[in-house]
Parts: structure tokens; C-alpha cells; sequence
């Protein structure tokens, strides 16, 4: 009873200690006392010897109480009554914990006999442990503990020391290794930049570019900021390392250079081609020739790119993309087949040799023009993206292919429109004059042209540049004027304003061609109709119209204002270059009675034709003609009618 | 037609750095702004709020219900002038002037100031005595100058407002004459920048449109994210409406008093 109130644990069912062999080792003991005492500083002789004293009276002690408890039973039994029950409880409780403790030993030991012998292991395994159906989850097995002997011993000791150097050994050839990698990237990284380095220096700009996700990387962007998205990506090369440190030429550098060639075919035969860029023939490029190269390619890809976008809406026009190589009509007169073949070639490819080189000058111009017009192109996109933007809205701005053909186009046609104006004047002239009427011609380009320092001076504050001012002042399409004086102008004593013909071309919306317009002068207006009318503008858009109706202006005036002021008694007819003579008739009975006289004047495409028809039976016709070539003894327009007027 | 804003501080020590920002982004550089800006107000004053509202009690008289029309606000409106640095030197401008029209921002919070805007340009005649024949009256005059980029549908423009210095005195028209550029001063004397991002959306009623505006907005917003922080302010910031101030009975003519 006292052991159960004096201890707190159930020491019982605690294996007693086994004899410690050891037990004797100093070191053992001193870490016994350690415990039990604590730092021997605090230890002294007195202080033992009373401790030991004391001990014996604790002893005592507990001899004491035990008496005392003996002899006041009766003081107070019912709370040693409760303690003892108390005791109790606290002991089956104990007994309890073991019962459980050693169930659990059953149960561990029960599932591991279950694997060999499963009815065995049945009967003694808790039904608890039992719902769980574990049988023979549990394996066991035992292998003796080997004592070492001495050689295996030495051996291990070896192979530890072995390891040790190896592991040493790696260690030195790691940190060997991880120098030289170092003293290579070193050398690669400083040959690399020093490429790169050049690179820069020679006025490339190298950027550096982070994509999603990705390692930043270095690159030389060669390609035209304002070019359309397909090129301007291309514009843009990567430049990364080899093992050497050398640059690794990204496939778009590395791509045979192109060029855009331009020739020109006249009835079939190629009379003339564009010299194209020499490829520099350098064998062994080095990387900024290789940019250089790349540059100059795309920009060309780029040309011909937009070229062939750009024929799909000149379709009207007969430009067409036949096995990519585009046409373009591009007549010198109206006679002529000339047309501009525009292709793209490799610069090392060899090319058939033309012999007739008569319009290379032409084809060079062009490409050229085509050149300037795709950088101007460039700038002006720029100049639109700077603008205020319109609002957003539903609406799509269709995306129109940069106007390169469509300049050049609009030149050839109104190249060829002045032309042939200036043929038809020359030729009217030289028919005019050989009737012994010397009109004079002129032709006048537009003012803005004229002038042209004057149209392209900029001001500080304008973004745009002269250049860019030139370029856009050029193929704005021009007014050409050309004019021609009417015979009449040379009898009258004041000034006559000439006939105007203003030439105009436009090959996109809205006129989608030449278009003449002719401007009447007033006092020649009323003089051919013979009635007061308004100055007033036509306009045609067929030359041969042009032409028959300047005919018919020119006869009538012949008519109308020459030959009838110059020569009395004839009738003009309105509205048509004939004039008519009635015979004089001095008194009602003369038997002389002349014949009534029809005089007509036409001015055909290559000649004059004067007709004077008698009315007599038969009739009596004459004619006489001019075709503008000089010859001896050639009559004029007015001696010739005179002739006639007098001429019974 | 409605107008996407965000707006961004940025301290005179960063301009320079800024610009040539911006200027990566947009890919162009930048181009100069000066404008001079008029403000106007109506010559009426604003009527009491709750003017509209029957007061009283009612006499018991049947009557028809006149529909209760809210008291119509009075907005301040601006003329803008497009300048250059020759206007300066020479002291004055003909440019020719805007009529500009911003209301109050939506309520609604999409992350962006919506409001809507208008802007008339005057082709001829003279835009002050038009302003004043509408019953406006001039209030004040200050400059903006900056830089403007353009970067796809936005317009960025990054610009400090500049006044002139000393008192406003109470003109009644528009200066004849512009003051030098030098004399100028800028309004937040720590001559703080403010960066302007804005969209213009056509005023069709599709809220697609609108909304294709404010992501674009938005991303332009993370684009710039750490370099300067673009907000949307509080909407009563750019109120533009003429506020009601109740008069002091002090100030009252003295027939009114009596």
C-alpha cells in the first residue's frame, strides 16, 4: 500500500534492471552522478556528510508517518477511505492500460503469424483487428548480425579512404573543368560581343528583345521601320552564339540576295533591261556584309511584294502578273506596244544577255522611280501613323497597297497623252503653215512644277521633309496644258486667246483615264456660231474626239472668220465650216447670170481640203488640198479661194 | 463622339526619360503641342438645385400635373487654339480655334474615365463674339504645352498646363496678344508632368466598341506599368458643370433685401 501511494508509476510490471556489465566504467558512473547531483563544483565534503546525515533521518521520516498513520486511524477514516478507493480506481486503471497494451502485442503478433499460419493466428487475432481482414500483411524475417573480422574491417577502412581520395580527386577535376568552361565562355562571350560590337559601330541598331516566356535575345534590326508587317518582322535578325562565339547567321541573313529587275518589251522584243545591283562578290562575307546584303533584299522583296498586291486593283488596266512576272502597259504613243516587265531575280543567277540596250536608260529610270516611290511610301506611313487617329469606329479603312505602279502608270499614260496632243498640234501647224497660215503651238507643264523650289521649300515647323514634298509633288497627277492659236488670230488685230487643252490623267478613282478638256474662248465661240455665246469647256476622253472636234473649231473659223471677212459675198452656214456665194445680180436682166458657188473647208487628220462646188448642170467641182508638206509654187488657202471667187 | 481617358503623373525629373520612352513605344517621335485654351461659362448663373420642385403647401386646388422638369445644368465650355513656338515669337496667332465640349465622365467604374466629348472647329468668322452671342462669358486662360505620340489607337500626350503669372485680372474677351513663352509659368510649381493616354470611340451606341477601347486602354495601361502608373481619377474631378452658389443675403442688391 505504501509503495503504490509513494510511487507514482506502477514500477511493478517494469522489467527489473539487469546487472549492467559496465556498470563499472568510470565514465558511466560519472555520468550517473552528473544526473543525480549536478556540477561537482557545488559538491563539498560537509555537504555530503549532510546530506548523508539528513538521509538518514528521511528514512526516519517515512518510518514516521507510517507509524503516525497507524495511530490515528479513527481520526479521520472515511478520507482514508476515499483515498483507498481512490488508490484502487487509479490501480485498474493502470491494469487497464496494460490489458490494452498487451491486446495490441496480441494482436501485432497475431497478424504477423497470420501469413504462416493464418488458423492460428485466427484464433487469437481480436475481432476488432478482425473486420479489417489484414491477414498476412504483416512479413517478418531475421538475419544474423555478422561479426566484422579483421581483413573485412581493413578492407572497408580502404574503400572509405579510397572513396575519399576519389571523391577529392573529382573535386579537383570539377573545379578544374568548371575554370576551363569558364576561360572559354570567356573568350567566347568577349568574341561574340566584339562582333556584335562592330556590328553596332558600323551604324546598325542592335536591340535586345524579351519574348513571352523566353530567353531576351540579342539582334540587329536591319529592316525599314515602316514596312508593311511581313517585312518589318523580317527586318529583324537574331544574333546568337556559335560554339566559337561567332555569330550564327539567322536563315534570313544567310538567304541569297534578290533584286527586282525591270524590262522593257517593245512588239515583243526586249529592248532594254536595268542594270541590277553587282552582287559585291565577296567570298568570305563578313557579318555586316551579310546585313548589308540582307537590307538591300528586302527592301526589294519588299518592292515587288507590293508591286503584285498592287496589280490585283490595276487589273482595268491591263497590268497583269503573268508567271510573276508583271506587266505594265506603258506606250510611248498610241501606236506603240511598249511594255514594262518588272520581276524579281536571284543577283548571282545568270541572266540571257540582251543585245539591244535602246531603252535601258528607260528601264533604269523606272526602277529607280519604283525605288524612291517605295520609300516614300514608307515615310508617308509614318506621316499617317503620326496623325491624330480617328476615332475607333465599325467601319474598316480598307488597307490599299501603297501607290507604287499606279505613279508610274499615271506617268506613262499622260506621258503618252501629251505626246500625242503635241503630234496632233505639230501636224495641224505644219498643215496650217503650208496653206500660208503660220499658227504657233505651245505647251505648258504644270505650275507646281514649274516652280518647284518654291512648292517643295518647307517651313520649321512642318514635319514633312523637302524630299518627301518633291516626291509627292511629282506624282500628284499634273495638268499639262498645251494650246494652239487659231488662224483668224492672225487677221485680227487684237489679241485672240488660243484654243486650251488641258491634259489630265488619272488612273485611280474617279476618271480612271486621260481627260481633255478644251476650253473655248469666247469671242471664238461666238465667232463660229455666228451668235453670242458663254466661253465654255468640253471635255473628252478619247483623243480621236479631241481631234475631230478641234477640226471642226479650226475649219469654221477658216470659214467663218478668214475667208469670209477676207473676201466679200460669202455666206457663212451656221454651225458648219461651208459658205455659200449667191451670184450678183447688178440688174434683174443680166444674161450674165452667174452660178451660185458652195465653199467648203476641211481639216482632216493629214490634210486641208478646200472644195468649191458651182451649181451648173453639170456641177463643176474643184479642190485643192494641203498635207503640211512644203513645196515650191504651193498655193495659199486665201490665194486659192480667191482664184475661185473670181472664177465664173 | 466618346472619349477614353487615363491619366498619369510624372515628375519634372523624368520627362526627358519619358520622351524617349514613349518614343520606343510609339515608334516616332515626338511631336510638339501648344495650345492655348479659353475657358468659358454661361453668363447665367446655375439655378438652385431643387428649384424645380413645388415648395409649399398646396391649396387644395386640382390641378394638372405639369411634368416636373429637372433644372437644366450649365456647362463650362473651352476654346482651344493650336500654336507654335513662331506664335510666341511673334505674339500672336491666327490659327484657327476649336470649340471644345466635354461633359461630365460616366458613372460606372470600367477602369477607365468614359465621357463624352465634342469638338467643333470654327472655319471663319470670330469664335468669341459666336461664344458670347450663346450667352457665354470668359472665365480664364491657360496654356498647354507637351509633346503628343501615337501609338495604334491611342493618342498619348504627355504635357504640363502653363498660366500666366500674376493675378488673373477679369478680362471680358480673349487676349489680343499672346505673352511670351518664357514668361509663362507652370500651373504646379513643381512642374509636374501629366501623361494623357486617350481613345476616341465613334458615338454609335455599341457598347463593343467602347469596350475594345478600354482594353486597348488597359493594356496600354500594363504596357507602361512600373514606368508611370496610369489611372482613372474620381469623375467629380473633371466635372465640368457650373456649380450652384447660394448667394449671401449680403450680397443681394438692396431692392431685394427690402
Amino acid at each position: 500500500m505504501a509503495d503504490i501511494e509513494s510511487e507514482s508509476l506502477p514500477v511493478s510490471l517494469r522489467p527489473w534492471p539487469t546487472e549492467d556489465p559496465s556498470s563499472d566504467d568510470i565514465q558511466l558512473q560519472f555520468a550517473r552522478l552528473f544526473q543525480q547531483r549536478g556540477h561537482f563544483r557545488h559538491i563539498t565534503e560537509e555537504g555530503l556528510r549532510e546530506e548523508i546525515a539528513t538521509e538518514k533521518d528521511g528514512i526516519d521520516d517515512v518510518m514516521e508517518g507510517v507509524e503516525e498513520g497507524e495511530e490515528a486511524p479513527a481520526q479521520d477514516e472515511k478520507e482514508r477511505w476515499e483515498e483507498l478507493m481512490k488508490a484502487k480506481m487509479q490501480m485498474v486503471g493502470f491494469i487497464g492500460t496494460a490489458l490494452n497494451e498487451a491486446r495490441y502485442i496480441q494482436d501485432y503478433l497475431s497478424l504477423l503469424v497470420s501469413r504462416d499460419a493464418p488458423k492460428l493466428a485466427d484464433t487469437t487475432l481480436s475481432p476488432y483487428v478482425k473486420q479489417y481482414k489484414l491477414p498476412g500483411t504483416l512479413g517478418i524475417d531475421k538475419w544474423p548480425l555478422k561479426e566484422l573480422d579483421a581483413p573485412e574491417k581493413r578492407r572497408q577502412e580502404l574503400a572509405a579512404k579510397g572513396w575519399r581520395m576519389k571523391g577529392l580527386e573529382d573535386a579537383a577535376d570539377s573545379v578544374l573543368q568548371a575554370a576551363t568552361r569558364l576561360e572559354s565562355e570567356v573568350r567566347k562571350e568577349t568574341q561574340y560581343w566584339e562582333e556584335v560590337l562592330s556590328i553596332a559601330q558600323k551604324g546598325w541598331s542592335v536591340r535586345r528583345i524579351t519574348r513571352e516566356g523566353r530567353k531576351a535575345i540579342l539582334g540587329v534590326q536591319f529592316g525599314f521601320s515602316e514596312a508593311s508587317d511581313h517585312f518589318k518582322s523580317r527586318g529583324f535578325s537574331p544574333l546568337r552564339m556559335d560554339d566559337k562565339g561567332g555569330i550564327i547567321l539567322d536563315a534570313g541573313l544567310s538567304q541569297k540576295p534578290k533584286a527586282v529587275r525591270v524590262r522593257i518589251q517593245e512588239d515583243g522584243r526586249i529592248t532594254g533591261s536595268s542594270k541590277l545591283p553587282s552582287a559585291d562578290g565577296i567570298t568570305q562575307p563578313s557579318i555586316e556584309d551579310l546585313i548589308r546584303r540582307a537590307r538591300d533584299s528586302l527592301f526589294e522583296e519588299e518592292l515587288y511584294h507590293e508591286m503584285s498586291l498592287e496589280t490585283r486593283i490595276l487589273l482595268s488596266h491591263e497590268v497583269r502578273m503573268r508567271d510573276s512576272v508583271i506587266h505594265l502597259p506603258a506606250p510611248a504613243t498610241d501606236e506603240s506596244k511598249r511594255i514594262v516587265l518588272i520581276d524579281i531575280v536571284l543577283l548571282d543567277e545568270t541572266l540571257p544577255q540582251i543585245d539591244d540596250h535602246s531603252s535601258d536608260s528607260v528601264a533604269r529610270n523606272v526602277v529607280e522611280a519604283l525605288r524612291v516611290l517605295l520609300l516614300h511610301a514608307h515615310r508617308q506611313r509614318l506621316h499617317d501613323r503620326s496623325q491624330t487617329p480617328r476615332p475607333l469606329s465599325e467601319q474598316k479603312t480598307p488597307n490599299l497597297p501603297p501607290p507604287i505602279l499606279r505613279p508610274l502608270l499615271n506617268y506613262f499614260h499622260n506621258a503618252q497623252a501629251i505626246q500625242s496632243v503635241q503630234d496632233y498640234l505639230q501636224n495641224t501647224k505644219a498643215i496650217l503653215s503650208s496653206a500660208g497660215l503660220n499658227v504657233s503651238t505651245k505647251l505648258k507643264f504644270d505650275p507646281k512644277l514649274s516652280n518647284l523650289t518654291e512648292t517643295i521649300k518647307t517651313s520649321p515647323t512642318e514635319t514633312k521633309s523637302s524630299a518627301d514634298k518633291l516626291v509627292s509633288t511629282l506624282i500628284i497627277p499634273q495638268t499639262t496644258t498645251a494650246s494652239i492659236d487659231l488662224p483668224s488670230s492672225l487677221k485680227s488685230a487684237i489679241q485672240q486667246e488660243p484654243l486650251n487643252i488641258a491634259i489630265h490623267t488619272l488612273v485611280t478613282k474617279p476618271t480612271f483615264g486621260t481627260r481633255y478638256t478644251l476650253s473655248l474662248p469666247q469671242s471664238v465661240a461666238t465667232a463660229i456660231s455666228s451668235e453670242v455665246v458663254t466661253a465654255g469647256t468640253f471635255t473628252f476622253t478619247t483623243l480621236a474626239d479631241l481631234t475631230s472636234y478641234i477640226d471642226l473649231v479650226i475649219s469654221l473659223d477658216l470659214s467663218t472668220s478668214v475667208i469670209a471677212k477676207a473676201l466679200s459675198g460669202w455666206a457663212p452656214l451656221k454651225g458648219l465650216p461651208k459658205l455659200t456665194k449667191q451670184p450678183r445680180k447688178l440688174s434683174p436682166s443680166d444674161a450674165s447670170k452667174q452660178p451660185r458657188k458652195h465653199l467648203r473647208i476641211n481639216l482632216e487628220q493629214t490634210r486641208l481640203l478646200v472644195k468649191c462646188v458651182w451649181e451648173t448642170v453639170p456641177e463643176r467641182v474643184e479642190e485643192y488640198a494641203w498635207d503640211g508638206g512644203v513645196r515650191k509654187g504651193k498655193k495659199s488657202l486665201e490665194e486659192v479661194v480667191a482664184e475661185w471667187d473670181v472664177k465664173p | 463622339m466618346y472619349e477614353l481617358l487615363l491619366f498619369g503623373q510624372l515628375p519634372r525629373a523624368r520627362h526627358e526619360q519619358l520622351l524617349k520612352i514613349l518614343a520606343g513605344v510609339a515608334a516616332m517621335q515626338p511631336q510638339r503641342v501648344l495650345e492655348r485654351h479659353v475657358v468659358y461659362r454661361p453668363q447665367r448663373e446655375p439655378d438652385e438645385p431643387g428649384s424645380n420642385l413645388r415648395r409649399g403647401a398646396s391649396q387644395g386646388i386640382v390641378q394638372k400635373q405639369v411634368k416636373q422638369t429637372v433644372a437644366r445644368d450649365l456647362y463650362f465650355t473651352q476654346m482651344v487654339q493650336t500654336l507654335t513656338e513662331e506664335d510666341f515669337k511673334e505674339q500672336k496667332s491666327a490659327a484657327p480655334w476649336t470649340l471644345q465640349f466635354n461633359d461630365v465622365p460616366d458613372t460606372g467604374d470600367k477602369g477607365v474615365t468614359v465621357r463624352m466629348v465634342s469638338s467643333t472647329d470654327f472655319v471663319e468668322g470670330d469664335p468669341h463674339a459666336y461664344m458670347v452671342g450663346f450667352g457665354n462669358k470668359v472665365v480664364s486662360e491657360y496654356y498647354v504645352e507637351g509633346h503628343r505620340y501615337v501609338h495604334k489607337n491611342i493618342l498619348i500626350l504627355l504635357h504640363r498646363v502653363l498660366t500666366e503669372p500674376g493675378p488673373q485680372s477679369a478680362e471680358q474677351s480673349p487676349k489680343p496678344s499672346l505673352p511670351t513663352f518664357d514668361s509663362l509659368s507652370s500651373l504646379d510649381p513643381s512642374g509636374t508632368y501629366i501623361l494623357q493616354a486617350s481613345i476616341r470611340v465613334v458615338d454609335n451606341g455599341s457598347p463593343a466598341l467602347i469596350d475594345a477601347g478600354v482594353e486597348e486602354l488597359k493594356a496600354f495601361k500594363d504596357l507602361l506599368k512600373g514606368c508611370v502608373e496610369l489611372d482613372a481619377p474620381d469623375r467629380l474631378l473633371l466635372d465640368t458643370r457650373v456649380k450652384y452658389q447660394p448667394k449671401s443675403f449680403a450680397n443681394l442688391p438692396p431692392a431685394a433685401a427690402a
